[in-house]
């Protein structure tokens, strides 16, 4: 390499477009291909057969030696170095071409369909041919119509087409699928549909307008999947009111059979496509086959022969077939009277677009096909074709003229001197020179061939644009930190890595070492010498210094042997991944990701912070390994009840935000034990890395052992320290939080009614953990009651808090989980400091600042209890006051017993009774609720018992059964009762003022007075007479 | 106070069907208290009118029907013991009543000719004497006649009786002969009285033709 002449070089050798570069340097870099296929017809991937090198084909073929109209296709799929070998035809024949015969090369450069056409006037051959001016004033019509106005021209010509389809064309539709797709063309959402920016009229267009950014592989036709329907596309059409002719077409393409109808609808309106494009470009359909046949013409007048070269006849979108036509006619027939000159034919195309878009009847007429196939590079073929592109590039412009000028010989091929990299690989082309591999090594070539280009990739551009270029690049101008490209390292070796890292303690150094030794060099961490020259992973020591890279001691081992090179020896197929530990097959992309966490990690020790926040990148794969890994792992490899911590506490910390383990200067989430930035902390976090993305969260990977050592080492080195913070809430302060979850759980028991005395006396340890849920699923207790339950119950915190109580205790047993063992003395000695306390825990012992969320919550939970339980307590004893007053004012005492409501009911019963038989309007009260009067009598026992009481506790435990649910039936009754009374009153007194009042009654005391009177005066008197 | 109440309106709700009781009964109730009060009023005049009798006249109590009157009384007391009239024992009432007082018109029908006849034959005797004067005594004492349980009737008789006394002692008639009218009256006059004295006043007084002879009948009395 000559770097000096390759930095003002590179940018013009190293073109990915073949016709972009200079004749000089397109010969420079030429290497000859030998794997090409010949055909008769065409094949899509065609396999065996004979392979030829382009020169046999020039000789048989190209250089038509026969002189015979010929019609030849290269084809192959894109990147392959179809425009390549054209041209290198072009420049072939062009040294050896008969006087009498015209070349022309059509080039993409010019993309557009106008472009190709003042690509063929400007030929110096056609200067003289007819109505020239009429085609330059064709083509020089620049578009001036506007891009939207210009895409829906092509979009309704496309209707205007559909709508005049005559059955002309090959494909055909009914007449009745014809008038749905017009509606469905002609409906708005379709329409924006197909306008979108990756749609079919976007495509068109840009093989339409001038100055759009083309891509070459772009093809201006209609997809089958421009009119797949989804169902969203669906809905948008018909909620926008649909024609129901469009509708019907719509839901035939949504339905299973769709695709195969899109595909029919896309191959039916492609036949409009060429038409569609020269009517919007402004050409009409004639015009480019007759500016063809008028070359021929003016050809044959001048007595020239005309051998074609196109690029690449895709470009040709729109008068493509025009084209194919005025090609495939011979010379020997007459057109117009007027005789044409003999054509020979040589167009580059894609698999996919012969196979597509050549009508049969032009495949028919091809006369060759010349098929390149992907891999058309073997292995010293990739060699070479690296090699030539470097020698070039370390040339200068002179010297490739000069060779160019004399006839390009091969023998004379310059080759340019070292200035860098004398000690490193060369390779051997014809004639026996040599060219240096500086800054590449045979090894780095097929590691970047095998895992840097991506499938499909692995063609002569990309080699050029993703391999020669970035890495001379990165070698000239970036010498000091050579290799600084990314690139995915698939051969990590950790023991190498240990052994960089162990030595060299500049973070940055150490990378960029690993990373040459590892994509350069064999990635073992080996050393030997061999004739006088220490080998380090395969990298003779020399070129170390080229690129200043630190050396290394590294295990001395014996020379390979002569005959075992330590390069791969078979031809590189695509996707083959080429890593010493072959069989170990660490995909490539889990290789990459370790890489990534490896060198943010590296970053982490030099700069000692860290954001690993993001979960994806690199970032998300250290988030993933400090999240979830570490804490998994850590979780279940520590014994946590063996190290006194129960496993609900190790949970809580698990699940909590705080993390097992954090990186030093991590910017997000704080951890128990802080990793530091450190090449030790590194290793570790890839040991987990790897243990999760090699081996799928298991040890089954290469070098597993070595990590699972490393993590079990560090475990045991870390847990004492790690122990301890889980058991502590703040240093030397154990965390407590079971002791505010039981609180809140009898709390919760006692208000949800499922324990329902007076006292805790009776609340044991099976109380607390059997759950007997209080199936009710209504109550009577206050709106602050009920608003407490409803907040402890808000985001399942009173589950969460049972499920502490219940969880806190339990011992598990190995090999047993189902088995439930109680830490019995450990319940009770809680439990009964709990009950001692009455519940209460003293504001100095919360611990409510507890980084743990989940153990702190225990502390809020409590908290949100008591801070409310006071008003709830007064406000239940308000209400069960004003419930049970309005019994004893009913029943005038104060005293209720089972007897007083045993009279009442009576009472009651004999008012309706009686009422039914006055005939008194009444409604008859039920007395359902009243049956049980122990009940009722115990739960205005319950009520009255508070009456007078404060303590918050001992009310709420008197409500807990919620007594005023028992009384209310008892209250609706004298309430109902109270109401029927006074509607009796009212109508015993309304039907006594009719029957007379109180005289119909009154008068019955005197109503025989007098006659009584008379009676006794008369029988005296009768006595009198009697006596007399 | 419910507890209270209930009981209360309950009670209120019995006398009120009591009332209702009594209001649906009304009617008939008032036609038997009319019917009692007729029959008590009748009973008190039959009573005020057997009263004067006894007390003013020389008839003779009569026991039985004393008794029986008791026995209307009595029946009307217990008619109303109940607080209203009962209307069965009313027309029990009434039944006794009815028979006691044809009772007592036909004791009367006796008893009147025993205190008027005499008299009224003697003024029939003097008539021609004192023709109005007699005239008026006979139609006052004839009043009675008729037993209607009215005290006004007996004191009309009483007061005719007592006039025509007076009338025929104005006459200044021997002793002889207003023993002879007195006889005559009371149908025990016989041959043996027509003395001289008598017979002159009797053609003195031209009273031959009005006087007849019968034979005397020996009645036993019971």
């Amino acid at each position: 390499m000559n770097s000096e002449i390759a930095k003002e070089r590179i940018s013009y050798v190293a073109r990915p477009d073949s016709i972009t570069s200079s004749d000089g340097d397109f010969l420079a870099t030429h290497v000859a291909i030998k794997k090409l296929k010949v055909l008769d017809k065409f094949e899509l991937a065609p396999t065996g057969g004979k392979s030829h090198t382009e020169e046999e084909l020039f000789r048989d073929y190209i250089s038509n030696p026969e002189d015979k109209h010929q019609f030849i296709a290269v084809y192959g799929q894109s990147g392959t170095g179809k425009s390549h070998l054209i041209r290198w035809f072009e420049a072939r024949y062009e040294q050896n071409k008969p006087k009498d015969e015209v070349i022309l090369f059509i080039r993409r450069s010019d993309n557009t369909l106008k472009g190709t056409i003042r690509q063929l006037l400007e030929k110096p051959e056609v200067q003289g041919i007819a109505n020239k001016d009429v085609y330059e004033r064709l083509v020089k019509a620049a578009i001036s119509v506007e891009e939207n106005k210009l895409k829906d021209m092509i979009y309704h010509n496309f209707i205007i087409e559909v709508n005049n389809d005559n059955d002309e064309q090959d494909l055909k539709i009914t007449n009745v699928k014809r008038k749905r797709l017009v509606s469905l063309l002609n409906n708005e959402v379709m329409h924006d549909h197909l306008m979108s920016e990756k749609g079919p009229i976007e495509r068109m267009y840009s093989k339409i307008a001038e100055h759009t950014l083309v891509d070459r592989d772009t093809i201006a036709q209609f997809q089958a999947s421009d009119f797949v329907v989804s169902s969203e596309l669906f809905e948008d059409l018909s909620s926008a009111g649909a024609d129901p002719k469009a509708e019907k077409m719509a839901r035939e393409l949504m339905s299973d059979e769709g695709p195969e109808e899109a595909k029919k609808i896309a191959d039916y309106l492609n036949q409009f496509v060429g038409e569609v494009i020269q009517r919007c470009a402004g050409i009409e359909p004639g015009d480019f086959k007759q500016i063809f046949l008028d070359i021929r013409k003016e050809l044959y007048r001048l007595d020239k022969k005309l051998t074609l070269f196109i690029e690449d006849v895709t470009s040709f979108t729109g008068v493509d077939t025009a084209l194919l036509d005025a090609l495939i006619e011979e010379h020997t027939g007459k057109r117009d009277g007027e005789n044409l000159c003999r054509i020979s034919s040589i167009i580059g195309t894609t698999n996919n677009y012969l196979q597509n878009n050549f009508k049969d009847n032009h495949k028919d007429r091809i006369t060759k096909y010349i098929y390149i196939p992907s891999d058309v590079l073997d292995e010293s073929g990739l060699y070479e074709f690296v090699a030539r592109y470097l020698n070039t590039m370390s040339l200068t412009e002179e010297s490739i003229s000069d060779w160019v000028i004399n006839h390009a010989n091969p023998e004379d091929y310059p080759i340019h001197d070292v200035i860098e990299g004398k000690k490193w690989e060369y390779v051997t082309i014809n004639n026996g020179k040599r060219i240096c591999l500086y800054p590449f090594t045979k090894r780095s070539i097929v590691y970047f061939y095998s895992n840097v280009l991506q499938n499909g990739h692995q063609t002569p551009r990309y080699i050029i644009r993703d391999i020669i270029e970035p890495v001379v690049r990165d070698a000239i101008f970036n010498k000091e930190h050579f290799p600084s490209i990314e690139i995915v390292n698939v051969n990590d070796n950790r023991i190498l890595s240990t052994r960089i890292h162990t030595q060299i303690s500049d973070e940055k150094e150490a990378d960029r070492l690993l990373k040459f030794l590892s994509i350069w060099g064999d990635g073992t961490p080996n050393q030997y010498d061999k004739n006088n020259e220490v080998y380090i992973s395969d990298i003779p020591r020399g070129v170390f210094d080229d690129f200043s890279l630190p050396i290394l001691k590294l295990d001395i081992v014996v020379p390979p042997t002569e005959g075992k090179q330590p390069v791969v020896e078979q031809p590189v197929a695509p996707n083959t991944i080429v890593v010493e530990q072959s069989t170990d097959a660490v995909p490539a992309a889990k290789i990459k990701k370790v890489d990534d966490a490896n060198k943010l990690l590296t970053k982490w020790t030099n700069e000692h912070i860290i954001d690993i926040s993001a979960t994806v990148g690199a970032a998300g794969t250290i988030h993933s390994a400090v999240y979830d890994e570490i804490p998994d792992y850590l979780y279940t490899a520590i014994n946590w009840q063996a190290e006194g911590v129960t496993l609900d506490n190790a949970k809580k910390v698990k699940d909590s935000s705080l993390l097992f383990v954090a990186l030093e200067g991590q910017t997000k989430k704080e951890g128990l034990y802080i990793l530091p930035a450190s090449w030790n902390s590194i290793n570790i976090i890839l040991a987990f890395i790897r243990w999760k993305e090699y081996g799928n969260k298991s040890w089954n990977y290469p070098d597993a052992d070595f990590d699972a050592y490393l993590i079990t080492t560090w475990t045991e080195s870390i847990k004492k320290e790690l122990v301890k913070k889980v058991r502590e809430y703040k240093p030397g302060k154990e965390a407590l939080y079971i002791e505010a979850a039981i609180s809140a759980e009898i709390y919760r028991t006692i208000l949800n009614g499922e324990f329902r005395e007076k006292t805790l006396k009776n609340f044991n340890s099976q109380v607390l953990l059997a759950s007997k849920p209080n199936k009710a699923s209504t109550n009577s207790h206050c709106k602050e009651w009920n608003s407490l339950v409803s907040l402890m119950g808000q985001k399942g915190a009173d589950q969460n808090n049972q499920q502490t109580v219940r969880g806190y205790f339990n011992i598990e047993q190995a090999g047993a989980r189902s088995v439930v063992v109680l830490d019995a003395p450990l319940l009770s000695k809680v439990f009964g400091k709990i009950k001692r306390n009455k519940l209460v825990i003293p504001d100095e012992d919360k611990q409510l600042d507890d980084k743990v969320k989940l153990r702190k919550d225990a502390y809020a939970f409590l908290d949100d209890i008591v801070e409310r339980i006071d008003s709830v307590a007064k406000a239940e004893l308000e209400l069960g006051r004003d419930k049970i007053q309005r019994i004893y004012d009913a029943f005038g005492d104060d005293e209720v017993g089972e007897e007083e409501l045993a009279e009442f009911v009576d009472r009651a019963k004999k008012f309706f009774a009686e009422a039914n038989q006055t005939q008194i309007n009444v409604k008859e009260c039920s007395f359902d609720g009243v049956k049980k009067l122990p009940q009722i009598e115990k739960a205005i026992s319950d009520i009255a018992s508070v009456l007078d009481e404060t303590d918050p506790l001992t009310i709420i435990m008197a409500f807990s059964g919620d007594p005023v649910t028992v009384i209310n039936p008892l209250i609706e009754l004298i309430d109902n009762l109270e109401n029927e009374v006074e509607k009796a009153k009212t109508q015993i007194s309304s039907k006594l003022s009719l029957i007379g009042g109180d005289s119909a009654g009154g008068e019955d005391s005197g109503r025989y007075d007098a006659e009584l009177k008379c009676i006794l005066a008369n029988k005296s008197k009768l006595e009198g007479m009697v006596n007399a | 106070m419910i507890f209270e109440e209930l009981a209360k309106t309950t009670k209120d709700m019995q006398v009120l069907q009591k009332k209702m009781s009594i209001q649906r009964n009304r009617d008939a109730q008032e036609a038997t208290d009319a019917k009692f009060r007729v029959l008590l009023s009748q009973a008190d005049q039959f009573v005020a009118a057997i009263d004067y009798l006894y007390s003013n006249t020389c008839s003779e109590t009569n026991t039985e029907i004393i008794n029986s009157i008791t026995d209307v009384l009595n029946t009307l007391e217990s008619a109303i013991d109940s607080g209203l009239a009962d209307s069965d024992t009313v027309v029990k009432a009434e039944n006794i009543y009815k028979n006691t007082q044809n009772e007592m018109k036909k004791d009367w029908t006796k008893k009147y000719s025993e205190l008027t006849g005499a008299t009224v034959s003697t003024l029939e005797a003097i008539k021609g004497i004192a023709t109005d004067k007699v005239d008026e005594c006979v139609e006052k004492i004839k009043t009675a006649s008729a037993w209607e349980s009215s005290s006004q009737q007996l004191e009309s008789m009483k007061e005719g009786l007592d006039e025509a006394e007076e009338l025929i002692l104005s006459l200044g008639l021997d002793e002889e002969i207003k023993t002879f009218l007195q006889n005559t009256t009371d149908g025990k006059a016989t041959l043996k009285d027509l003395n001289d004295k008598v017979l002159k006043w009797i053609r003195d007084e031209g009273l031959e033709n009005k006087i007849r002879i019968s034979f005397a009948k020996v009645i036993t009395k019971l």
